[in-house]
């Protein structure tokens, strides 16, 4: 998967959520500030790290006063904007793109799913950090192991 | 795996939107503080990447300059590495070197890029006896999220070994020892003095048994100790260039030259320092002095000792000493002469006298003695000459050393033929005189 597809599904997918959003949007200066960020830091020539820094603080506002408006909109552009920042070359290789965009995109699907079902907020939160506390337990151990085949045996 | 600050700001933010969320019961903020938690994941799992790909590439190839080293000495060992660094990673790789070393360099290490290979040389000098096995190497990768270092110590990574032979194996052979407890113990004694003279940083060459390790310990670095006594006295050698205007055999002056670099490296070895002086005539030539470093000695010899031009000569200069025993055997032939004799004897004795009174120092004298006051005391003088041309000046240079109570030896080619030491006895008093081969 090339990156020019990936941006522009991000694109496609942050302009569906505006659309279903609009309609009933409450907040639209929210709304507006979020988008005009994030389409100036496409537009304007920055460099990799600001655009990342821009893409990435722009999309709070953005995809809060959408989800305000529709919940669900606001997940679609979450994925979107996930997407935009997840196609840089330098974050993710070219050789693991489509695995990371189905877990990224699949990610916020599950967890849009977990808050948008609940009744509480709470059973979502602890969720969530359960799940942040065991991927960092998986990732430290896997670095473990690979730390260990370059040592050598203990005596 | 450590985060770097670009890692923590995300972290810090996703962390207060989901608490915004959880307080203010917004789904919208624990949505978005959620995905954002999802970047640094996805960062962290291409960094693992990264750092897979980048040990697997790695390969160290280690050449010692010998396998076999004496204790204390400097081994110089270069090492290979090799590896692929991905795209905005950054490695940084130094070696794991084994304590009881002393590394004159910096910690050698190395920085790679982007690049694919690199090589460092470095020199170690190891204090302790055995198998010295270089451990391996230290990785820090890192890019603009994470950061992490590992050792490499597998056997692909470490070694090879290098034996480090003791110090006593040496000890002795080319020194003067101390030779308190040689017969009982057969060997010789390590017994250098019962007092401290002064404390030291380590130098290569020295033996390893005189590090004090209280001291060492207590300002990081190697020091020393250097004892009250004969032995560890440093020498002064004197080497007496010939004229460059005059003939003169340059074999001989090649071998002159070759028995002043051994004796000199060998004063080293023995007291850890050795100060030459360069004359030709009475004129000081050159001079280094406290030198420890025995291939910096050596390319001083090679580069200063050479035929110097002699602007002054010293057969004119009279010795206060020599005047005086003039007078003394002046006086004793005075009472059994002629009237004639004795008036002449007189008037001589007079103008000794005279010259006696107003008398000055020569330049060389009081350069020569200056020096051997401010670095002395030595040991002993050898004074080295092929004792060619005019020699009137060996007789100022034996009359200081003499009068600096040090022990002083004048060698020289000359000396093989006994009518020429002859003539040299009745000027060197106290001074030995060897023949060199």
């Amino acid at each position: 998967m090339t990156s020019v597809p990936a941006i522009a599904a991000g694109w496609a997918l942050v302009l569906l959520g505006g659309m279903l959003a609009l309609p009933s949007s409450p907040s639209w200066p929210a709304l507006l500030v979020g988008g005009a960020l994030l389409v100036a830091a496409q537009i304007f020539s920055l460099n990799k790290n600001d655009r990342l820094i821009f893409r990435a603080f722009a999309g709070v506002p953005l995809v809060i006063a959408l989800a305000a408006a529709a919940f669900w909109a606001g997940v679609v552009a979450q994925a979107g904007i996930l997407v935009l920042i997840l196609s840089r070359e330098d974050i993710l290789p070219t050789t693991s793109m489509p695995v990371l965009f189905v877990t990224g995109i699949g990610s916020v699907l599950v967890v849009g799913a977990l808050i948008g079902l609940s009744d509480s907020l709470l059973l979502p939160f602890l969720l969530i950090c359960a799940g942040v506390m065991i991927c960092a337990g998986i990732l430290w151990v896997r670095l473990y192991r690979l730390k260990r085949n370059y040592r050598s045996p203990v005596p | 795996m450590r985060p770097t600050r670009c890692t923590y700001t995300l972290v810090a933010a996703s962390s207060v939107l989901l608490v915004t969320g959880l307080i203010l019961e917004d789904p919208g903020f624990l949505l978005v503080g959620a995905s954002l938690a999802l970047i640094p994941f996805a960062a962290a799992i291409t960094f693992q990447k990264k750092a897979r790909s980048l040990l697997d590439s790695v390969s160290v190839n280690r050449r010692p300059e010998t396998r076999v080293i004496r204790q204390g000495m400097e081994c110089t060992i270069t090492t290979d590495i090799a590896c692929s660094v991905p795209e905005q990673t950054r490695a940084d790789i130094h070696e794991l070197l084994p304590v009881g070393l002393i590394r004159p360099d910096a910690t050698p290490k190395l920085s790679l890029p982007t690049g694919s290979a690199s090589v460092m040389t470095y020199t170690l000098i190891p204090l302790v006896h055995g198998s010295l096995w270089i451990n391996g190497i230290h990785i820090e990768i890192a890019d603009r999220f994470f950061r992490t270092g590992t050792d490499m110590t597998a056997p692909s990574y470490a070694g090879p070994v290098i034996e480090v032979l003791p110090v006593p194996l040496f000890a002795g052979t080319d020194a003067c020892p101390d030779m308190s407890g040689t017969l009982e113990k057969d060997r010789f004694s390590i017994f250098k003095g019962a007092t401290i003279r002064s404390f030291r940083e380590y130098v290569p060459g020295d033996d390893s048994r005189i590090i004090d390790w209280k001291l060492s310990a207590k300002y990081d670095k190697v020091i020393v100790r250097e004892y009250v006594s004969q032995e560890t006295m440093p020498g002064l050698i004197v080497l007496d260039l010939p004229d460059r205007s005059a003939t003169y055999n340059t074999d001989e002056f090649a071998r002159l030259i070759n028995r002043v670099t051994g004796q000199a490296d060998q004063i080293i070895r023995t007291t850890g320092k050795v100060s030459i002086l360069l004359i030709s005539g009475i004129t000081l030539a050159d001079m280094l002095l406290d030198e420890r470093r025995i291939p910096r000695m050596i390319s001083w010899i090679q580069n200063e000792a050479y035929p110097r031009n002699r602007l002054y000569h010293a057969y004119r200069l009279e010795i206060t000493r020599d005047i005086r025993r003039t007078r003394h055997s002046i006086r004793r032939e005075l009472s059994g002469t002629t009237t004639k004799l004795q008036d002449f004897l007189g008037s001589y004795d007079t103008i000794l006298s005279q010259n006696l009174a107003h008398r000055e120092k020569y330049v060389f004298d009081i350069q020569f003695s200056r020096l051997l006051l401010a670095n002395g005391p030595f040991r002993e003088i050898l004074v080295y000459s092929l004792l060619n041309g005019d020699v009137s000046h060996v007789r100022h240079i034996l009359a200081v050393a003499q009068d600096a109570h040090a022990d002083s030896r004048l060698l020289s080619p000359v000396f093989r033929d006994p009518t020429a030491r002859r003539r040299f006895i009745r000027i060197a008093g106290s001074t030995r005189l060897e023949a060199l081969a």
